[in-house]
């Protein structure tokens, strides 16, 4: 037996224990759930131990390249970088899942490290650890990393060309770290419910963490695809794409319905968000939904089915057997309506999503990108809009001021979009920037620099101008994108639109690990030389099928993207993919500057402990 | 929750049904097997799942273009692609979507199944 899988076992017998320990020390005496409680915590840390020692293991496996064990073989070569060859250990489906175990299990002792100690926490880490335990079981049987081939191979079989590159090396760490962090959410609030204990303050900084992950690694999903892909976009609405957006979404949703106590919302948006997880994970693993992306089948996928089950089972269970003589926090105020209506819109657009990603599980058709944006660009711009408002009001609803600072944005907005279209023609466009203003005028309005101080609304404030930036960023890059198929011989030109492309020079190169054909391609407008690109063409010399992968070539600035990719090339000859794409570093700008909001929120909790 | 606030949600709960049905019935093409495609004679904006043919394809460097032959172990056609294509190889499962017409399948998009990629795309 491998020594790797041997920690594995010792893993998944003490979160057994763990799970069942945590449980009875719940419901026992105070002298009975002392002693449970003090083995059930050790447990806890042996199983995070063993679980961090064994992907040290896989980690060395990789290092000192033992094509030995099935996995390093499948993931790395001889000639990859020490830097990619530690990320090819998230690179496949064992290595990421044991991954996800780990984070789960360092949460789990977080909680442990932070939280109150009470029944509460206890009978939360008994559904984490099971969870934890859930996880390890997969990784002794279907999942399993430490697989030993029956000879040595001499070389791996090479770690997928489009994954090397930094932002994919990075994305599984965080949007694994998201995905764990619902765990415990879902588990104080299934807790509380049960005990009835008051739960949403506790849940907030986890659900915090959840969303930064989340939004870093679906942010490093996009920029990849985008510097990787070719098809110069970041958002293809593809299932795995959508099935990190879900939870996301749910997430969001639940961090504003926290601001107030819309206790039963608040449950079940916990609730969702965690089902959501675990069905990314099942959407990503099981290949049943047909996607450029997702089609590593395997077996394991339908154990993620039957946990969804059991997550959604245990959530009516608690809830219905919990008695509703709590003080019921209803909607009260005008502020709570918008806030709701937000939830409401979050909502919506993760049902749209859903239905969207799911229907080819129930039917014979495809739901093309058109349904999406057709629903979500229409949800993304009511949210900006209606976050104007809610900002304008306080707490205190107050009419007069209220409205003075609704007057002062609208009349901005409208002037701007005036502006906008006399300047670019373009009605969208000034539609867009238009409720943009709206939006942001109010913050300004509303922020004041004392505010600094609280960094729970501060954090929220640096969010909202984050999303504002995106949703410019979105409606320019998708709506007034210009893409053409272009054909140029070497040392000719090409008119497209009122671009003209020269091909001056076609060079091929080659070392130990690759051949590149690189294109030199000149962008003209109106005579005058605005870019110089350099796509290329990398074929790999490995022995994975997938060899060839296209390099893109940008040329950004903050009002535009030059973006050229070979479609196909020869001595004399280049056929590309060539787009403009407008505002498109305002997406990347405002996702950055959103996570940031997210960080300077949860610094609130971290000052108080 | 008040009155207004659900009488709000509600309203603004039918318009966005209405709106998602439509968006729905106007974004979805079916998906297809070969045989199912050739049985039509013609269709247009479909999604045909198969194999690619080894020793089909034929690749015109002039004009970029790929011709190779798709099957689904039953029927088989011709299938016409212009454009980038990364990761090509023949034996492997694909997808093509675009129009079936007069016996040729013109593709505007080619995705190839690898059945290893992005598994850690999580």
């Amino acid at each position: 037996m491998d020594i790797g899988y041997l920690f594995l076992i010792i893993s998944f017998l003490s979160s057994l224990y763990a799970t069942y320990a945590f449980y009875i020390g719940s419901k026992s005496d105070k002298k009975v759930a002392i002693r449970l409680l003090k083995r059930a915590e050790n447990s806890l840390y042996i199983y995070t131990i063993s679980i961090i020692v064994s992907i040290l293991i896989l980690t060395y496996y990789f290092l000192i390249r033992d094509f030995n064990v099935r996995y390093v073989y499948l993931y790395s070569d001889r000639h990859l970088s020490p830097l990619y060859t530690i990320s090819a250990v998230w690179a496949g489906r064992e290595g990421s899942l044991l991954l996800w175990a780990v984070y789960i299990a360092i949460l789990n002792v977080l909680a442990l490290k932070i939280e109150r100690k009470d029944r509460v926490l206890a009978l939360s880490l008994s559904i984490s650890s099971f969870i934890f335990l859930f996880l390890s079981l997969l990784l002794l049987t279907t999942s399993n990393p430490f697989v030993r081939l029956e000879f040595t191979p001499q070389d791996g079989y090479g770690l997928i060309p489009l994954l090397r590159t930094p932002e994919m090396a990075l994305h599984p760490p965080t949007i694994f770290l998201g995905y764990a962090g619902a765990t415990l959410p879902f588990s104080i609030a299934i807790a509380s419910m049960y005990l009835r204990s008051q739960w949403e303050n506790r849940i907030r900084i986890w659900t915090l963490i959840t969303w930064i992950f989340l939004s870093i690694g679906i942010f490093l999903g996009g920029w990849w695809a985008y510097k990787t892909l070719g098809w110069g976009g970041f958002w293809a609405w593809d299932p795995v794409e959508n099935a990190s957006l879900l939870p996301w979404l749910t997430a969001t949703a639940l961090i504003h319905g926290l601001i107030r106590r819309f206790r039963h919302l608040n449950f079940w948006l916990t609730s969702t968000t965690f089902m959501l997880v675990i069905l990314a994970t099942f959407i990503t693993r099981s290949g049943i939904i047909e996607s450029v992306h997702a089609f590593g089948e395997s077996a394991e996928a339908y154990f993620y089915l039957a946990l969804i089950t059991f997550s959604a089972l245990l959530s009516f269970k608690v809830y219905k057997g919990k008695t509703h003589t709590e003080n019921k926090k209803s909607a009260s105020t005008i502020r709570d309506l918008t806030l709701i209506m937000n939830i409401f819109i979050l909502s919506l657009s993760a049902i749209t999503i859903l239905l969207g990603t799911l229907t080819p599980l129930f039917s014979d058709v495809v739901v093309g990108k058109s349904f999406y944006n057709r629903i979500e660009i229409p949800l993304g711009t009511l949210l900006v809009i209606l976050l104007g408002i809610c900002i304008a009001m306080d707490w205190k609803f107050n009419k007069e001021v209220f409205l003075l600072r609704i007057k002062i944005s609208s009349l901005i907005g409208i002037i701007a979009g005036i502006i906008v279209f006399f300047v670019t023609s373009m009605s969208i466009a000034s539609l867009a920037s238009g409720i943009f203003l709206f939006s942001l005028i109010n913050h300004i309005q509303t922020i004041k620099p004392t505010d600094y101080k609280n960094p729970r609304k501060f954090g929220g404030y640096i969010t909202h101008i984050g999303l504002l930036l995106l949703f410019i960023g979105v409606m320019g890059s998708w709506i007034y994108e210009e893409h053409y198929k272009v054909e140029i011989p070497v040392g000719g030109s090409y008119k497209a639109g009122e671009y003209e492309l020269k091909l001056k020079d076609v060079i091929f190169s080659e070392d130990e690990e690759k051949v590149v054909a690189t294109a030199i391609v000149d962008v003209y407008k109106d005579g005058n030389l605005k870019a110089e690109l350099n796509p290329k063409l990398i074929n790999y010399k490995i022995k994975r099928q997938e060899r060839i992968v296209s390099g893109v070539s940008i040329d950004s600035s903050v009002e535009r993207d030059y973006y050229i990719a070979i479609s196909g090339i020869s001595q004399n000859k280049g056929f590309f993919e060539f787009y403009v794409i407008p505002l498109v570093s305002f997406v990347w700008i405002g996702s950055i500057v959103m996570i940031i909001g997210g960080l300077f929120a949860m610094s609130y909790r971290l000052k108080f402990d | 929750m008040n009155r207004n606030t659900k009488t709000i949600l509600g309203i603004s709960l039918i318009i966005f049904s209405i709106g998602l049905a439509f968006a729905f019935k106007n974004s979805i093409s079916p998906y297809l097997t070969v045989t199912q495609v050739v049985e039509r004679g013609e269709a247009i904006n479909v999604q045909v799942n198969g194999t690619i043919v080894p020793n089909s394809t034929t690749y015109n460097p002039e004009t970029n273009t790929r011709t190779f032959l798709l099957t689904d172990g039953k029927t088989t056609i011709k299938v016409i692609y212009r454009g980038a294509v990364q990761n090509y190889q023949e034996g492997i499962p694909a997808v093509v979507v675009g129009d079936y017409k007069n016996g040729v399948f013109e593709a505007e998009k080619l995705l190839l199944k690898c059945p290893s990629k992005y598994q850690a795309g999580g």
